[in-house]
């Protein structure tokens, strides 16, 4: 396991100076060896041609290993290479941006020092950087990038379903848009928070100059464009036609383009490890001084418990897709029953990870909706420690549900009320995490801005999506509405209307810290409106139509759902446009008419918002020292959080203050 | 934004900022070794599942045919030499606590040869199969263990020569001042917390060698 143990602090770099910055940009008087022209350096066009090359090879190797199994070279399509192909791809994409240079060095014994960011141009977010805050933007941009392509999928999705005897598709290549959605939904869920946000944000929320292990926090971003480049050739490929949960043997026997998802996945799996990975670590080791648990923002519990589950809970994952990789490419029979193999087994792994993975995508929802509500609230989070004892318990009991989703698919009867219970259970942390949010409104003189707008829209949408969860969990209820259209409008209104809606939120919230320049307000206020009630409109009436029959992942229906359906359909065509508004605003107010922010927009008391938007190489002028909590509103003898605010100054007092000062 | 605090706390100075840098990158080494085994733990813990699940339901009988059996001698030379990686490394480190450091290369040298051969000798028995991967539940999971446990030994030997490398290079930096052993600057303890949580994991990794050698050869 190649990890990144080295901080590679040098030895005779002062602190002041250890501060990220792209590797191998040294002062002139410490380069040397040899380097190449810029040209051909490290970025995006080597790592292109690199990863063309690494394709091509893993593609020649594979044809070498199965030249001599016939019934490889018979069946035309040589699994082995396609996979290796990509893999290699992979490699030689990395390599290419320049991530291998550090490990190699290290094996002389050279360690590469961290270097003061120098380059401020545009040209660092399309480099391998170790600076967390281009990072996180990279992130940010990679992932609505993801967000729209699957978007535009389920439109596709809503167009076919417009009729149920005239179509767009045939049936294969729907669940091959299908597959391509969902997958690539939940792929970019998993990191949509953690990624920009936990990024950027938390070295400066614990007063950190940067993240534990820099490397890994590049590199895994420059997997994400890699697992999208594969996930979408999987159409070239033919498509895969299990959706996004893979089943076995389905799986197994499905053409070249279920090579392009076991890649893809495994590629981001690593990806999300080694996120997850780098958030827990630095969140344990580098608080500042005063910085003590019970200080730690709400916003950064959240994406640590969710880091934690990212850790623990993807490994597993992994291990399925490498079996089923096995199984497509060596013919192992893992899933296979006829050979001592099992296709539930492939169940059991994947949901492993599943479920812990719905908690991956809710947690940091949570967290950033609680992280804005005390703001907007000018008081502090009501029973805050309630709120992180119901994210470790959700975190905790997500390990031990899985397997209501084998309830409908020969689970022992007898193991099915322990599975319900536990899946019952874990609705107490969450209502925990919820009435935190209810109480913190609760009396409160709200301003009503454009981020509380979606903090308050994300939980009408969670309530429904928990409940109908709650609901779901039962044994007979989800015995009828199994495999149905409520499944999907469950799903869709606790991650889209939960988790898109926070992720929306928190950019309207942090685009002024990350880039120094504000939104567009009432561009903002429109496209939430718009988002509310069309994501409404789209997915409500999806229950009513799944508790009718609809099935799943099918292109036809009973001629009596299609008014329904059409409903639905030109809902999500008007969701897209009300998406289409926020793109419009991000790119309005970010890059056509930029319009400066002031430093603290919000008045927020937060560590984050006590430097400057966007903060500097190393974040702060000198390490801070906590002085108190970051939810003290409303206190007027509260300390400010940090000694780099002083009482008596016009930011502190704007944070202290609970009267009702609008934007 | 910087204004002095009215606090009567004063703000950390720059040495002590070093200071702090360092327990930092200490802590991040200590704590990323043992998040390392966790989720490796889970890695491994998807196979365990997989062959005691595949075994319990012996789909069609064919968990695991009588003569299909990979080579006793060959898997246990490997994991023997996994453990004695293992055990000289835990050996050099407390020699290399006493400030003998010598010792301690000459014990990671030594283990990154044995760790190699004990990589290599697990591929090799991929090589001498007499079952075909498909063939059975066992087979699969046995085929489909191998190549992960080498792959995570190497990414372990290769954390390993890293260390070694880097302190033949700087073999010197110290001397006089009590050596890799004993040195109190920053670099030395860098290093000493990366030998450290090296070996958590190396110990780890050859405990799982010993756990599923006796999956495969003794429960089988």
């Amino acid at each position: 396991m190649a990890v990144d143990m080295s901080n590679a602090v040098g030895l005779d770099v002062p602190a002041a100076e250890q501060v990220p910055g792209s590797p191998g940009e040294l002062p002139p008087g410490r380069r040397r060896g040899f380097r190449l022209p810029s040209a051909l350096g490290p970025g995006i066009p080597r790592a292109l041609v690199f990863a063309a090359l690494g394709y091509l090879f893993g593609h020649w190797i594979g044809n070498l290993i199965a030249a001599g199994y016939s019934q490889v070279t018979n069946s035309g399509s040589n699994n082995a290479a396609i996979i290796l192909g990509y893999l290699f791809g992979t490699v030689g994409w990395i390599g290419g941006m320049g991530v291998l240079t550090y490990p190699l060095t290290k094996m002389t014994g050279r360690e590469e020092l961290l270097a003061p960011q120098r380059s401020v141009g545009p040209g660092r977010y399309f480099r391998y950087t170790l600076d967390h805050k281009v990072v996180g933007i990279q992130y940010m941009v990679g992932m609505i990038v993801y967000f729209l392509t699957a978007g535009l999928l389920a439109l596709a999705i809503r167009t076919e379903l417009l009729s149920p005897t005239n179509h767009v598709f045939g049936p294969g290549v729907y669940i091959e848009v299908v597959g391509e959605h969902g997958t690539m939904m939940m792929m970019m869920m998993t990191s949509v928070i953690v990624g920009p946000f936990g990024n950027f944000l938390v070295p400066l929320m614990i007063g950190a100059r940067r993240m534990a292990f820099p490397r890994l926090e590049a590199l895994s971003f420059w997997l994400t464009p890699a697992a999208y480049i594969i996930l979408l050739s999987s159409l070239w490929l033919g498509g895969f036609p299990t959706g996004w949960t893979g089943y076995a043997p389905l799986s197994v026997q499905a053409g070249r383009g279920m090579d392009a998802y076991v890649a893809a996945f495994g590629v981001m799996a690593i990806s999300i490890i080694l996120a997850g990975f780098n958030i827990v670590v630095t969140v344990i080791n580098l608080r500042a001084p005063g910085m003590t648990w019970g200080r730690l923002p709400v916003f950064v519990w959240g994406v640590m418990t969710t880091s934690f589950l990212m850790v623990l809970a993807t490994p597993v994952l992994f291990g399925a897709l490498y079996m089923l990789g096995l199984d497509r490419t060596i013919q192992t029979s893992f899933f296979t029953d006829t050979l001592g193999g099992s296709s539930y087994l492939w169940e059991n792994l994947f949901w492993f990870f599943g479920h812990p993975e719905v908690y991956i995508l809710a947690l940091p929802g949570f967290a950033i909706v609680l992280e804005m509500l005390p703001v907007f609230c000018r008081k502090p989070i009501f029973a805050q420690k309630v709120a992180i004892a119901g994210m470790v318990g959700v975190s905790a009991l997500s390990f031990f549900v899985w397997q209501h989703h084998l309830f409908d698919s020969g689970i022992n009867p007898d193991m099915r009320p322990l599975f319900m219970l536990t899946t019952e259970l874990i609705s107490i942390p969450t209502g925990f995490i919820f009435l935190v949010g209810m109480g913190t409104l609760w009396k409160a003189r709200i301003r009503l801005t454009v981020p509380m707008m979606f903090a308050m829209g994300f939980f009408f949408n969670f309530l429904l999506g928990g409940i109908s969860g709650v609901f779901l969990s039962d044994v007979p209820a989800d015995t009828t509405a199994h495999g149905t259209f409520f499944v999907m409008a469950h799903f869709h209104y606790t991650i889209m209307g939960g988790l898109i809606f926070a992720f929306f939120g928190g950019l309207y919230y942090w685009l002024p810290k990350m880039t120094g320049r504000s939104m567009n307000h009432r561009l903002g206020k429109w496209n939430f409106i718009a988002m509310f009630v069309f994501f409404n409109s789209t997915f409500l009436p999806l229950f009513a139509v799944g508790e009718l029959g609809q099935p799943r992942r099918v292109f036809e229906y009973a001629k009596r759902l299609q008014t329904l359906n059409d409903w639905v359909s030109i809902s999500a065509f008007l969701l897209g446009f009300a998406i289409l508004l926020f793109v419009i605003n991000l790119v309005w107010s970010m890059i056509i008419k930029p319009v400066r922010s002031p430093e603290n927009p919000w008045h927020s008391r937060g560590l984050e918002w006590q430097t400057t938007s966007p903060p500097p190489p190393g974040n702060f002028d000198r390490i801070p020292i906590i002085l108190a909590g970051p939810y003290e509103y409303g206190k007027p003898d509260a300390l400010p959080m940090s000694d780099l605010v002083s009482r008596t100054s016009p930011v502190a007092a704007a944070a202290a203050t609970d009267s009702e000062r609008t934007i | 934004m910087t204004d002095v605090a009215e606090s009567a706390l004063p703000p950390i100075p720059a040495d002590a900022e070093e200071g702090l840098a360092l327990s930092a990158a200490i802590g991040s080494i200590w704590t990323g070794s043992r998040l390392l085994i966790g989720a490796c733990s889970f890695l491994y813990a998807a196979f365990a599942f997989t062959f005691f699940y595949l075994r319990s339901l012996n789909s069609y009988g064919r968990w695991h045919p009588k003569a299909q059996h990979p080579s006793l001698l060959i898997g246990t030379a490997a994991t023997v030499a996994l453990v004695a990686a293992a055990l000289l490394h835990y050996y050099g480190l407390s020699r290399l606590r006493h400030g003998l450091n010598l010792d301690w290369r000459v014990a990671g040298i030594a283990s990154l040869g044995l760790g190699l051969l004990s990589a290599g000798l697990q591929i090799y028995q991929l090589t001498r199969l007499n079952f075909f991967p498909g063939s059975s539940g066992y087979a699969s999971v046995f085929v489909g263990w191998v190549p992960v446990h080498v792959v995570l030994l190497l990414g372990a030997l290769y954390w390993l020569e890293t260390l070694v490398a880097r302190s033949l290079r700087v073999r010197n930096a110290w001397h006089g001042q009590g050596d890799l052993g004993g040195s109190v600057t920053p670099e030395a303890t860098r290093l000493r917390a990366s030998l450290d949580a090296f070996n958590y994991f190396f110990v780890f990794l050859s405990l799982v060698g010993v756990a599923f050698w006796f999956l495969f050869y003794v429960i089988d």
